[in-house]
């Protein structure tokens, strides 16, 4: 189908699963137990005035549907209220918390697929040699790490044994940097544990489905009609096996990127690194509702803008789509 | 006549599945050095074995009865197998009364009040060793076919090494987990059973192996008995998952129009929220507990298995002999069920053992993010305490690296096992072996990703497929020359 | 025109000093054996295998599913898996012996000299370029020549075989079976060929345009003076194409001769049965027969005969020896000691 078509429906179906996902975050924050007038209140600043002033701030006098509506108004102009840890407007919460995020899922997506997608292809291509079996097998280990132990453990080699790289923030507490490159030097040195321990999971995973993309892909005849031309290897491997076997590979780098939020909430809260995924844990512990309902949102927006994007990308890449 | 292997294993097996069944419920409170003859009464009469809550066996009771009975009604001779499973149902009736003290005026349906537990559970596994005897005697090829079956799909499982690697690991933190009683007293975990000074690196005396926590406590008395909440929660919430999954990956598969659509909108919404934060939300709202925690896993990776046995069903459903079957006039769901789902079965047997290993990484995080069940130990709850206590600053590597391993290992078994299975049932994964084709060697057609990658090549297209297909029409058991003379 | 050399020896001598072969007709192969390497042992796919292929003209190779007639056209151009191999025997091609060039000298051997065409385009063409892209990227390699010279050449070749050269442009799941592999044909006629291989070219189509590309083949054949090989399980389709013809059976020929011998006067039982399988349009209707048993396993090969359990005229004494190539009359050759 045409561009158009195409882009059109994809669009619509984001557009509504957004709006399903809205939805179900405004149904999620009502069924938790309790008074939610009484959930609104933060602990140890109980009073009956307060809980009114929630009341009337959140409508909970009104019936369950003008709630929704209201909730869609104030969603809409992106007023989530206020967190309660912080008094501040949430959106002002999360919006100072999203570039650190961007930044260490950035980082180690990019070194996680620099990595693992060129190890796959060539283990791939040349399966059960030495390096495949290495590999793919540390691959499998790597996958199978849960990853904040991972982090916990590079800790411990790291920054407390080898006391190569610190402990964790995005900067040491209480210090002024004196020019733009000592700041950036800082951040480097406080960034690379976290990215490459985020790194290591995705790795093994990208490799594997490479691996296995790519094992697929050898099996077709038109791989064989390439070496039948006289192609040398090499140009058998990258102008026709990997083409093909990229094709799903690309929507799992997309949709992963998307899952920032769950990825990045462990390997944050052990690094104490200051980005959304360490809101969230901090929330919850905090039953910071306000701000968990907003983070909530944008995590499932993420995945889903991700996915759009992912969709867009495949369209790009694979022609028989527009059939 | 029963086939004389199945007889075998049915004489090897129950015995097994008694003592599986009874140490998963043995008492915590009888150390070893109480004496071998003290021991072996805890399998018996003690009140802790057989302790469930009255309405496990009342769900058996149901399900045994409704099954026999239907199995009496459908027979086609009469046979004792569909009696026997009566038998187990009214048995199983007979626990639920006395456990629940329907008779004795204070009725509560997850009452224990029964100190015979021990002694229904033993006469129920019995029956149902009798029930798969009885059902052996009275369909004797049908018999011999499934053990056939089971023992072609054995041989090919062990070849496979990874397969067989994952299987004795896995085996080997099974047994970690059952003999849990055995191997370090309960006693031990108690918040006031100190062994030595905080953060106390490991000695060679026995509960010492581990150092201590940081209250003092035996790292490998936590270990060892974190083993069970692991594995068991892992489980469970494995099985929430693909039942949900499967059923709605089936018929999202088979129908087609709104229904269908529907479904799948439902599977794709899912897929989208972050799982992690939507779990985090749920034991807000709900508790911290085991249970709670087996019901949120299996709620939040149901959507994976589901795309998975969607698309296998999808081209299952494009297969002749369904067809036929619609063009002779079988409703849906018996084609869902006698057609579809055998099909399905391989593939979602393989994606299942995958799951396991998603849903243990899963608990493992929920609990080292401090949702767990305070009150008992997991491996994620003992990262948990070394990470809040700071482990990782001293190096407590002790404290941080057993349970770590234990979790990459049992993660490693059973995605080798996941992975062994989905060569081992779909033919076409497998190492052909015939002339002049080209041998292949199958892709990795399931990956660890609780969604699966790529859809299944299929299976042969015989009713029941693959492997399921069985010898062929005119084998003889009895008279198998081993090929044509 | 004779299929048969036994001597290897000289041949073996002249291809290592690089000396040019002396050998009929543009193709010939002599005793091939290629083996599969599988955990229990070897599969013998192609035990022995020889025929010859004249300059310009078709040779048939006929055989049912898994008699090795696959293979034999893949190692021709060395295209084995990783577990096959060539363990003995010649593939003289051009003066050369193919069975002993390494992967380098294959390369410049591949398309130019030698072309395939596999059954089934649709999967024989990458999905994600455009086909007339596949077309010119052989031409680009061997002759070094600019892609926009190659892409003309390409646009050239459509017409020939007969599709709008405006549609180079297009992938291949925009064109129809027929097209596609209609795009083969030019594809494998790219670098102007000696020979070009057709591993059932025909199979996947329906029987008109079955007959459109047979006829496409002969013209081309014809008007290029090409030589051809063509696989088959249909013989009818070999009957009607080929020159001569090969009837293979669990790794071996069995009978070797021109097409009008071999069908006119069969001599092998197993070509009987295979020609009486196919019902003729023209005889009173009868019942079709069919072969029964299966092909044995190559793994172990039985001793002697290998059609001997499905053979109705077989002896015992059959599967003594094993049997030798017989020439029943001039350059028709049977594989069986009850003809003799």
């Amino acid at each position: 189908m045409d561009k158009r078509r195409y882009f059109t429906r994809k669009i619509l179906n984001a557009l509504l699963t957004i709006v399903l996902i809205a939805s179900f975050n405004f149904v999620l924050f009502r069924i938790l137990p309790g008074d939610p007038a009484r959930l609104l209140v933060p602990k140890g600043r109980f009073s009956m005035d307060a809980m009114a002033k929630q009341r009337a701030n959140f409508h909970l006098n009104k019936p369950m549907w003008e709630q929704f509506v209201y909730y869609w108004k104030d969603t809409v102009q992106l007023k989530f209220g206020d967190s309660f840890a912080q008094k501040r407007p949430v959106a002002q919460v999360v919006g100072e918390r999203i570039w650190p995020t961007v930044l260490l899922v950035g980082t180690g997506t990019i070194i996680a697929t620099a990595i693992g997608l060129v190890t796959g292809v060539i283990a791939g291509w040349r399966r059960n040699s030495k390096f495949d079996v290495i590999t793919t097998n540390s691959g499998m280990v790597m996958y199978s790490m849960p990853t904040f132990w991972v982090c916990l453990i590079f800790i411990m080699i790291f920054a407390t044994w080898l006391r190569w790289f610190p402990v964790g923030r995005m900067y040491d507490p209480g210090v002024v940097y004196t020019s733009w490159f000592s700041q950036f030097t800082a951040l480097m040195h406080h960034l690379f544990l976290p990215a490459f321990t985020f790194a290591i999971t995705y790795m093994g995973e990208y490799h594997l489905i490479v691996r296995s993309s790519l094992t697929g892909v050898m099996r077709e005849d038109y791989v064989l009609t390439a070496r039948a031309k006289g192609l040398s290897d090499s140009n058998v491997l990258w102008k026709h096996v990997v083409p093909n076997a990229m094709l799903p590979t690309v929507t799992l780098v997309m949709m992963n990127i998307g899952f920032v939020l769950s990825g990045a909430i462990l390997t944050e809260a052990v690094f104490n690194w200051p980005g959304l995924g360490l809101l969230s844990y901090d929330s919850m512990v905090q039953r910071d509702y306000p701000v968990m309902q907003a983070v909530f949102l944008l995590g499932s927006v993420a995945v889903i803008v991700a996915n759009l994007i992912a969709d867009i990308m495949y369209y790009y890449l694979d022609p028989r789509v527009k059939a | 006549m029963i086939p004389p292997r199945l007889r075998t294993w049915i004489f090897v097996w129950t015995p097994i599945a008694w003592l599986v069944v009874t140490l998963i419920t043995y008492p915590k409170n009888r150390p070893l050095r109480t004496g071998f003859v003290h021991l072996l009464g805890g399998f018996f009469v003690t009140p802790s074995v057989g302790n469930y809550a009255a309405w496990v066996p009342l769900f058996l009771a149901i399900a045994l009865g409704a099954y026999g009975i239907v199995k009496l009604i459908r027979q086609a001779q009469p046979s004792p197998f569909p009696w026997v499973l009566i038998a187990a149902a009214a048995e199983s009736a007979l626990w639920f009364v006395a456990a629940s003290g329907l008779f004795r005026g204070h009725f509560d349906l997850s009452g224990k009040n029964t100190s015979l537990a021990w002694l229904f559970q033993t006469v129920l596994i019995v029956l149902i060793g009798a029930a798969v005897y009885t059902w052996g005697a009275a369909n004797p090829e049908r018999a011999e076919l499934t053990v056939w079956n089971a023992r072609q799909t054995w041989q090919l499982y062990r070849s496979n090494w990874q397969g067989m690697a994952g299987l004795y690991i896995m085996l080997f933190f099974a047994a970690m987990a059952l003999l849990a009683p055995f191997l370090a007293d309960h006693a031990f975990l108690d918040p006031t059973a100190q062994i030595g000074a905080p953060f106390a690196p490991p000695t060679l005396a026995y509960y010492h192996w581990f150092g201590t926590t940081e209250q003092g406590m035996s790292v490998l008395a936590e270990f060892i008995w974190s083993a069970r909440i692991s594995l068991v929660v892992g489980l469970f919430a494995t099985v929430i998952s693909t039942i949900l999954g499967a059923s709605i990956g089936i018929m999202a598969g088979y129908y087609h129009g709104w229904f269908s659509e529907v479904l799948m909108r439902l599977t794709d919404a899912f897929l989208v929220i972050p799982w992690l934060p939507l779990a985090m939300v749920l034991v807000a709202a709900w508790g911290q507990n085991y249970g709670i925690l087996v019901l949120i896993i299996g709620i939040t990776s149901w959507p994976g298995t589901a795309r998975v046995v969607r698309a296998d069903a999808l081209r299952v459903r494009e297969l002749q002999f369904i067809e036929r079957g619609r063009a002779i006039g079988s409703s849906n769901w018996h084609i869902m069920q006698k057609h579809i789902l055998p099909n399905v079965f391989p593939l979602v047997f393989a994606n299942t053992i995958l799951v396991v290993a998603i849903a243990i990484l899963a608990e493992t995080t929920l609990s080292f993010l401090g949702l767990g069940d305070p009150l008992n130990f997991s491996w994620g709850t003992m990262l948990h305490n070394a990470w809040d206590s700071g482990a990782a600053g001293l190096p407590a590597w002790w404290y941080l690296l057993p349970p770590g391993i234990a979790i990459v290992f049992v993660v490693l078994a059973f995605t080798f096992m996941g992975t062994a299975f989905d060569e081992v049932l779909d033919p076409k994964l497998r190492k052909r072996e015939q002339s002049g084709g080209r041998p292949d060697e199958g892709p990795d057609r399931l990956l660890p990703l609780g969604g699966g990658v790529g859809g299944s090549e299929g299976l042969a297209e015989v009713p029941g497929g693959g492997i399921w297909a069985g010898p062929a029409d005119d084998w003889d058991p009895h008279n198998d020359t081993g090929g044509r003379a | 025109m004779s299929t048969v050399k036994t001597d290897a020896g000289p041949a073996a001598e002249a291809a290592d000093k690089g000396q040019r072969i002396e050998h009929d007709g543009i193709l010939d192969v002599r005793d091939l054996k290629t083996y599969f390497k599988l955990r229990d042992g070897d599969v013998k796919a192609v035990d022995g295998v020889s025929f010859m292929v004249g300059q310009g003209k078709s040779l048939g190779l006929a055989g049912e599913s898994g008699c090795g007639k696959t293979t034999a056209a893949l190692a021709i151009l060395k295209l084995l898996p990783e577990n096959g191999r060539i363990v003995s025997g010649e593939i003289l091609f051009d003066g050369k012996n193919l069975a002993k060039r390494t992967e380098y000298g294959m390369s410049k051997v591949r398309w130019k000299d030698i072309s395939i065409i596999f059954q089934g385009a649709m999967n024989a063409l990458n999905p994600v370029q455009p086909v007339g892209k596949q077309i010119a990227e052989p031409i680009v390699i061997h002759e070094g020549i600019s892609e926009n010279k190659a892409m003309v050449r390409a646009r050239e070749l459509f017409d020939l075989v007969g599709i709008n050269p405006k549609r180079v442009t297009e992938f291949p799941h925009e064109m129809s079976g027929g097209m596609r592999q209609r795009a083969m044909i030019a594809m494998a006629l790219a670098c102007n060929p000696k020979l070009i291989i057709g591993d059932e070219p025909t199979t996947a189509l329906d029987v008109m345009v079955q007959a459109q590309i047979l006829e496409l083949i002969e013209r081309l054949r014809h008007e290029l003076n090409l030589s051809f090989i063509l696989i088959s399980h249909d013989l009818s389709v070999m009957a009607e194409t080929c020159d001569t013809g090969v009837i293979m059976y669990a790794g071996k020929v069995v009978e070797a001769g021109t097409t009008t011998n071999i069908f006119n006067n069969a001599q092998h039982p197993y070509t009987r049965q295979l020609i009486r399988a196919f019902p003729n349009i023209h005889e009173t209707r009868e019942m079709v027969s069919s072969i029964a048993g299966d092909p044995p396993n190559l793994l172990n090969p039985p001793p002697g005969c290998r059609f001997y359990p499905r053979c109705s005229e077989g002896d015992p004494s059959c599967i003594e020896h094993d049997q030798d190539m017989v020439e029943v009359e001039s350059g028709h050759f049977v594989r069986c000691q009850k003809v003799a």
